[in-house]
């Protein structure tokens, strides 16, 4: 996705860079001509459209159950394209409905924490001394907070709902990010050039947004496509738990634990999630690649 | 005229525990710099000169002192700066490539200074600005697109003068600018700094461990040794009637293809300046100490505005050899 790059740079600094030929009017010619990475964004596009309207166009509700056909294969004459389930649910409609699910989990969590992870440890690791050292001691502290226990906490306390599985996730996987953008933020502060603007009078605000924000974006790029898949297994954990999404509502990590216990007697429960879950990631992976190289100006 | 005044300034750098001493890197320096001159600042590597440059410009901390600036002063302690002094003294960077960020044109670096401080400016004009300026440095516009890494050493390092003097600063540091360049660059980067300055009428301070450049360059020169200034003058006095065993020591380690023996050279490492000698700092490696060296730091004593510290000066002051 274009947008998984981080949201601070936009704003008057894209605006000049769209408008005079900078880093990602560049960049945005370099991710066009990788072939893996332009193949993976329409492939991505198209898994989108796909989820968002193809339940409609299903002649089977995801949740309504044919008596005629449990634990069919997956056949043309039923329109069960992808067989059904033991309780004769049509898998086609129910794989993408949940890839609805795991997508807007996956992209919205994987958001939340670059947001916040990028933007906490870059000014941690910019402005040090004792900001840094409680900013990060404070990192320290969640990670040591249970995961499953936060998870509960907040359903116990707000009941169950999508957003919080998004806040939950989100909440424990900026801590990975602000480590990261940290360390890397450390290494570029005492780069000359960095000094060179702080010499020259640049506010903290514009060395963060012009020199350190644009040298992160690399490491950023394919850290957060890692994070998408990485959310959505931790979804179908949470699923699985019983504090994710429930039944009949399902995602693409709930339906291959589901086609896992079914792997011998219904092998297509398996294969079409997981297919779908694989290629995504795939992509993300691909694309995050592309997005690195596009970013960095020596690779022309 | 006077430019550029340093009254008695210390940089120290607070040790990172208790334990760590702190580093008293420059030490009581006082110098001036005159309006469209060049100063020459030589010595070894730790001597102190570029944490001096790096306190001008507000990178190393200044600990005590002053300096000034036409109507602008800095004290010691104080954190804001005049934001004039921004603009009116821009430095220079060692390392060509390093000085410049990798993932900005060459175009936009040279136009961040004018986004700092000429808002007044648009896009446009901060892009024409900033071309013309490249042009100026021996850039044609076709470069201006490119990024660092497609330049070579001397390219990068004159697009860092470029960003050096687009906002047209009164005062230009150079802290081993063409140290890490070929001796072929070197020149033509000299050279363009010495047409530079005629052209803009541009104080330069020129900081170099290399006493050929800083000669080539400089109308005054300073030699700096464990934070101190150890000697200044013309660059005629310092070269040519050396008055500090220690410069005496630095013109002698020049090799020359005339002279067939090997260059001279000084006995021991450089002291801690955590821990520095007491009396004079240069003692413990100076072949002419005597006990009075141990007891009592030498004042800088100017002779026809030619300042040596050194207790023995008078007796020992010979014609550079060469």
């Amino acid at each position: 996705m274009p947008g998984a790059v981080p949201g601070p740079l936009a704003g008057e600094d894209a605006i000049e860079n769209a408008a005079q030929g900078g880093l990602f009017r560049d960049a945005a010619r370099r991710l066009r001509a990788n072939r893996a990475a332009r193949a993976s964004a329409l492939i991505l596009i198209a898994l989108t459209v796909l989820v968002i309207v193809g339940p409609w166009l299903s002649p089977h509700a995801y949740d309504a159950t044919d008596w005629d056909a449990i634990s069919q294969p997956p056949t043309l004459a039923g329109q069960h394209y992808f067989g059904t389930d033991p309780l004769g649910r049509d898998l086609f409609s129910r794989t993408l409905v949940g890839g609805r699910i795991s997508l807007l989990v996956g992209i919205a969590a994987t958001l939340v924490s670059l947001l916040i992870g990028v933007t906490w440890g870059a000014t941690a690791g910019y402005l040090g001394g004792r900001a840094d050292h409680v900013m990060m001691r404070i990192v320290d502290i969640l990670y040591a907070l249970p995961f499953m226990f936060f998870v509960i906490l907040l359903m116990v306390l707000f009941g169950r709902h999508l957003v919080l599985i998004f806040l939950a996730i989100g909440a424990i996987n900026w801590l990975d990010m602000a480590r990261i953008v940290r360390g890397q933020t450390l290494a570029l502060k005492h780069r000359e050039f960095v000094e060179a603007a702080e010499a020259m009078g640049a506010s903290r605000r514009r060395v963060l947004r012009r020199h350190i924000l644009p040298n992160l974006v690399g490491v950023v790029a394919v850290y957060a496509t890692l994070t998408v898949p990485q959310v959505i297994l931790v979804e179908s954990f949470l699923s699985f738990l019983g504090l994710g999404v429930q039944e009949p509502m399902t995602s693409w990590g709930a339906l291959v634990n589901e086609g896992a216990e079914q792997m011998e007697s219904a092998p297509w429960m398996l294969i079409f999630p997981a297919l779908f879950l694989s290629v995504t990631l795939f992509c993300f992976n691909f694309l995050g690649d592309g997005l690195r190289d596009a970013l960095d100006p020596r690779s022309d | 005229m006077t430019l550029l005044g340093v009254e008695d300034i210390d940089v120290v750098y607070p040790g990172r525990s208790r334990k760590d001493m702190p580093v008293r890197a420059v030490d009581g320096v006082s110098l001036t710099v005159d309006a469209g001159q060049t100063l020459g600042i030589v010595g070894e590597s730790g001597c102190g000169k570029s944490s001096l440059a790096r306190a001008l410009i507000g990178l190393a901390p200044l600990s005590r002192g002053e300096f000034r600036l036409g109507d602008s002063i800095v004290r010691a302690g104080e954190r804001r700066w005049p934001r004039r002094l921004r603009e009116e003294i821009q430095m220079v960077f060692q390392d060509p490539v390093s000085a410049l960020d990798p993932r900005m044109p060459a175009w936009q670096i040279v136009a961040e200074p004018l986004a700092i401080h000429r808002p007044e400016l648009n896009a446009g004009q901060r892009r024409e600005r900033s071309m013309a300026m490249l042009d100026r440095v021996g850039l044609t516009a076709d470069l201006a697109m490119r990024y660092p890494h497609q330049f070579s050493g001397g390219q990068c390092q004159r697009i860092a003068i470029a960003r050096a003097l687009v906002v047209e600063p009164r005062l230009l540091i150079c802290d081993e600018a063409v140290s890490a360049l070929d001796v072929s660059v070197q020149a033509q980067i000299v050279n363009l700094l010495a047409g530079l300055q005629d052209e803009l009428d541009l104080a330069i301070l020129f900081i170099s461990h290399d006493l050929a450049v800083v000669h080539h360059l400089s109308q005054r020169v300073a030699v700096m040794y464990l934070g101190q200034v150890v000697e200044s003058g013309t660059r005629e006095q310092v070269y040519g009637l050396p008055a500090h065993p220690y410069t005496r020591a630095l013109l002698a380690a020049i090799p020359d293809p005339a002279r067939l023996e090997l260059p001279a050279v000084l006995d021991g490492e450089v002291p801690s300046p955590t821990d520095p000698p007491g009396g004079c700092r240069f003692r413990t490696r100076c072949p002419h100490a005597i006990a009075l060296c141990a007891k009592s730091p030498p004042p800088a004593v100017a002779v026809n505005g030619h300042h040596a510290a050194c207790h023995r000066r008078d007796e020992l002051t010979r014609p550079a050899p060469g």
